[in-house]
């Protein structure tokens, strides 16, 4: 299982690795068809399974409780972020989520209260994804996954090699029935914490669309902490007239495709 | 050669001092903002009753804060190229139309509860970005970003993001791959009839 993990990283991370990052709006999505027909199998998933119980879970479950199970899974994140900030060199957002991780284990009663945040050590994500953007790493090709969502080449590697981080990874029985249930009220319970975008994503004309562009410029988002390059939308062949920025790096992934 | 000089320095005063005239990004947000709040606050039966006058009073307030021929050229993108003049005013005012329906209706619902924090601007040349942070009756805090350039010396919005997916960036990717399965005629009689309404991020 762990060596094919890592053969798997290696042959996405020799895909990715080379290319640019490419605007949210033309991402490299060959396997749109796939991607579509996957897209589809989630949403009827989603629509059947887990949307309801999210719901019934949402209904019957107190905010407060709520936000202390993501509190308590974010928790655990926290070494991934650590880790992550340092393979950044991000020495003092690494020693802030070191100092989360304390906190929130220990005064935070194993995680489910984030008392961190009330002394201004706000939740901050790295991951492995994050990671390799910030070195430079192209997403590569839009992926749609079967029951995980919206990925790239670079953040499935990201995601594989993230998993090692979790403290849940190292549990002795990682596979029995209290670590699969916690595994599906994580589930449920990140699911919930969507519930309130399900209006936007159905007004959309295309779905997929949105979610794709959404995804890649959240991601985009993420590696550069919230303030990503200002986006100047204009084409090279525009007829303002206005030299642009973008226009450099979009002319050289093209030349390169 | 002093003349020259003084003049210089003439010049180089003026351009400082029309600068510092115009006002700051954030302040000509604030000022549209503020205007239509109060706009609501005071009329808001009439409005809840009669649509029509409330979507024209933003048409009036809000809608010059922004810079609709030029929305229309970014979220067209290549298309833009190939409509005729006619096409792209049609296609500008439509797609107006439906953000001035579609946020009109989320400011209506929300104009009461609504706190917008002003974050520090980022300003680049003749374009700025201006973050906010808003919060609902939920206390869920949203970054709502618009992004701005100087038109005529005063800031219009061409561009909102929303927990950063932008407007542009979605109704250019959606549109024109609409665009692509039909015509832009077709869309934009689609667009007409009030098909993509809602389709705004962060639209109710």
């Amino acid at each position: 299982m762990r060596r094919a993990g890592t053969l798997l990283a290696f042959v996405a991370f020799a895909a990715v690795s080379g290319c640019a990052h490419r605007p949210a709006d033309d991402p490299a999505d060959p396997l749109e068809p796939v991607n579509r027909a996957v897209f589809k199998f989630n949403e009827t998933a989603d629509k059947y399974a887990l949307r309801p119980v999210a719901k019934v879970y949402a209904d019957v479950t107190p905010a407060p409780a709520r936000r202390s199970v993501t509190n308590f899974f974010d928790n655990l994140q926290e070494p991934r972020n650590i880790v992550n900030a340092l393979l950044q060199a991000k020495f003092v957002q690494a020693s802030k989520n070191l100092g989360r991780l304390v906190l929130n284990t220990t005064a935070g009663l194993a995680g489910f209260i984030d008392v961190a945040s009330e002394v201004g050590l706000e939740k901050h994500e790295e991951g492995l994804g994050q990671t390799l953007g910030y070195w430079g790493v192209g997403e590569g090709w839009y992926l749609m996954l079967p029951l995980l969502g919206p990925s790239t080449n670079r953040d499935l590697v990201g995601f594989a090699g993230d998993s090692f981080l979790n403290p849940s990874f190292y549990l002795p029985g990682r596979y029995d029935v209290y670590a699969i249930s916690a595994n599906v009220v994580n589930l449920v319970d990140t699911r919930a914490n969507f519930l309130a975008a399900d209006g936007i994503l159905q007004q959309q004309f295309d779905r997929y669309l949105f979610v794709r562009t959404a995804y890649l410029q959240q991601r985009w988002s993420l590696i550069h902490d919230g303030n990503p390059p200002l986006e100047d939308f204009e084409l090279p062949d525009d007829e303002s007239g206005e030299t642009s920025q973008t226009d450099a790096p979009k002319a050289v992934t093209t030349a390169a495709k | 050669m002093f003349k020259k000089l003084l003049s210089l320095f003439l010049t180089l005063g003026i351009t400082a001092g029309a600068h510092a005239a115009a006002t700051a990004p954030d302040q000509a947000l604030r000022g549209t903002t503020e205007q239509i709040q109060k706009l609501i606050k005071d009329n808001y039966k009439t409005y809840r009753a009669d649509l029509p006058t409330f979507y024209k009073a933003v048409d009036d307030v809000v809608v010059p804060r922004f810079d609709v021929p030029y929305i229309a050229q970014l979220v067209l993108a290549t298309n833009y190229k190939t409509a005729s003049p006619e096409q792209r005013t049609r296609f500008a005012e439509t797609f107006k139309n439906m953000l001035v329906r579609a946020y009109g209706n989320a400011m209506l619902d929300n104009y009461n509860s609504i706190q917008i924090e002003w974050l520090p601007v980022r300003v680049d040349g003749d374009k700025a970005l201006v973050n906010t942070s808003m919060s609902s009756g939920s206390g869920q805090k949203y970054a709502i970003g618009f992004r701005v350039r100087k038109v005529s010396d005063d800031w219009k919005v061409f561009d909102i993001a929303v927990e950063n997916v932008s407007l542009i960036t979605n109704f250019r990717t959606q549109l024109n791959a609409e665009i692509k399965k039909t015509s832009l005629d077709d869309v934009i009689k689609r667009m007409e009839s009030g098909e993509f309404a809602q389709a705004a991020p962060g639209a109710k």
